[in-house]
Formats: C-alpha cells, structure tokens, sequence
C-alpha cells in the first residue's frame, strides 16, 4: 500500500480523466436540470388548466362565465356559431374573472355580422358584443380562456 | 546560450508534452462545442416539445374538401415562464394528411406564443376511398396537427 502511494506514476492520467468526467457532467447535468425544470413548468401549467375550469350559461339575454374552478381565469376569445348558417364569428376578449366569480357578456344586434365581432367594455366591467343574431336557431356560443380551455354551449333561444 | 540550444536531450519530451496539450485542447474545445450544440439543440428543439401547448379552437368545414382550423398557441411566458412558439408540420384528419392547396402537406406556419391562428386546409385531390364524397355532415372526424418538434393535438369534430 505504501508503495502504491509512493508512485506517482500514472497520477497525471488519473487527475485528467477525472476533470474529464466532472466536465461531462457538469454539461449533461445542465441539460438534465434545464430538462428537469421544463417538465416542471409542463406540468404547473396542467395544474393550472385543472384548477381554472369554468361554465357558460345562458340567462335571459345575457350569457354568463362563471369561474367554478379553484383559480382565477383569464377569457381569450368568444365564438358565435351560427349552425343554421354555418357562419362562425369570434370576438377577442381580454377579461378576468376572478375564482368563484362570474363574468356576463350582452348582446347589441346593431349588425351586420364580421367575421370578427366588436367588443365594447360597459361601465360595470362587463362586455357587449356586437352581434346580430339568425332568425333561426341554434347558436353554439363558445368562449376560450388564456391556457386553452374551451367551454361550449348550444342556445336555442337567442341570447336577448 | 549556444550550449542550450546544442543541447539536444530532452527535447521529445518537451515537444511530446507540448503536443499531448495541444491534443488536449483540441479534443476539449471539440467535445465542448458539440456538448454546448447538442444542449442548446435540445432546448430549443425537441427538448422544448414538453413545452408546446395548443389548442384547436375552431373547426369550420367550408366545403367539402375545404376546413378552415383556428389553433390557439397558450405556451406564453404567462403560463410556461417562457414563450414557446411552435411550428405546424402537418395536419391530419383521419389519419390523412391534408394539404396547403398545392399538393404540399407541409404547413410550416409559425404559431407565436399568444396568438391565435387560423390555417387553411384542404383533402387530397383527387378524392379517392374514404375521401370520395369530401366531409359530410353528420361524421365525426379526428383532426391532428403535428409540430415540427414532434408534438401531437388533437380534436375530435363532428360536422353538423
């Protein structure tokens, strides 16, 4: 053992192979945490897509959104699918709606029909949208929020 | 001074070690730069396809051979910490792909983070086997849209 300890030969070698390694590792744990970390963000934002379920409803003239999920939602867009037609508008929200809150969207029929709708915020924070609606129904109204969720409902009635 | 450089010992020595460093060198700047490649490669390329989020928000069947898909990119900083934007490859419905208009049936349109997208796709011409009669209303079809990192979302439509 002495011996072994003595000799140096070969230590040049040793040392080399072992910053070598470490250098290798040091890279592919690089890799492996930045990996790491992306599953990570992947699955937060599952998470997130599970905890910000929400429902519309139709009540009167007004569709309201509720946010039934655990967290706050973020609405993105709003689809009007006229089926009678065939006709499909959209109109861009930008609206929160807080968790257990809801979120009511009006209706002004002063038409004609774009492809994309005009948005007007009301003074009680709620929105109108310009949409004149078909004299024959059923309309699917849908309304995505900013992870991608989708809600959909069928209204045979029109929303005024 | 002359007597150094008469001297002639030890001179493989010296020219091996110097050539053993420079090897050294070489080796390391090469596996350097295919580890930093390969890292960054990785991120940005199928690492990130964890990351890739999209939903199919919209299908509008035009005719019958022509749908119109609106996709909604949601990898935003927002939801992911960073902006992931995505690049459609193909687009399938029923496991046929479909077509820019030519015969291509690579899309290649960049979906930014954040923004919705709408792309035109069409049947393969001319129709043949399940395709002879184009979309019909009434069937469900399963439409796919591949990333070019290797993502996969999908969405079940039925046609009205």
């Amino acid at each position: 053992m002495k011996k072994l300890i003595k000799n140096h030969k070969g230590t040049a070698e040793v040392i080399g192979t072992m910053l070598f390694i470490v250098i290798l590792l040091f890279f592919f744990t690089n890799v492996y945490l930045w990996h790491d970390n992306a599953t990570k963000d992947a699955n937060q934002l599952f998470l997130q897509k599970v905890n910000s379920t929400f429902k519309i409803e139709q009540a009167g003239g007004t569709i309201v959104v509720t946010a039934n999920g655990g967290s706050a939602i973020s609405l993105s867009r709003l689809w009007i699918i006229d089926n009678n037609l065939g006709q499909h508008y959209y109109a861009n929200l930008n609206v929160q709606v807080p968790a257990g809150e809801t979120f009511n969207i009006t209706f002004s029929n002063t038409g004609p029909n774009n492809s994309t709708l005009n948005v007007t915020t009301l003074p009680n924070g709620n929105i109108q949208v310009t949409y004149d609606p078909p004299i024959t129904y059923p309309v699917t109204i849908a309304v995505i929020n900013t992870l991608g969720i989708e809600e959909s409902n069928t209204f045979q009635q029109p929303p005024y | 001074m002359r007597k150094l450089y008469r001297n002639k010992r030890a001179l493989s020595t010296v020219i091996s070690t110097i050539l053993m460093i420079v090897v050294v060198m070489v080796g390391m700047t090469i596996l350097f730069a295919y580890v930093t490649v390969y890292a960054n490669n990785y991120q940005t390329g199928t690492g990130s396809s964890i990351l890739e989020s999209m939903t199919i928000e919209d299908v509008w069947i035009q005719n019958s051979t022509y749908v119109q898909l609106t996709v909604y990119n949601t990898g935003t900083a927002t939801n992911l910490g960073t902006n992931v934007n995505l690049e459609v490859a193909a687009i399938y419905v029923n496991n046929t792909a479909l077509t820019t208009g030519s015969s291509s049936i690579n899309f290649g349109y960049t979906i930014y983070a954040g923004t919705h997208f709408t792309i035109d796709a069409y049947l393969p011409l001319p129709p043949v086997g399940p395709w002879s009669a184009g979309f019909q209303s009434g069937n469900t079809y399963a439409f796919k849209i591949v990333t070019v990192r290797g993502s996969n979302f999908e969405l079940q439509y039925t046609y009205p």
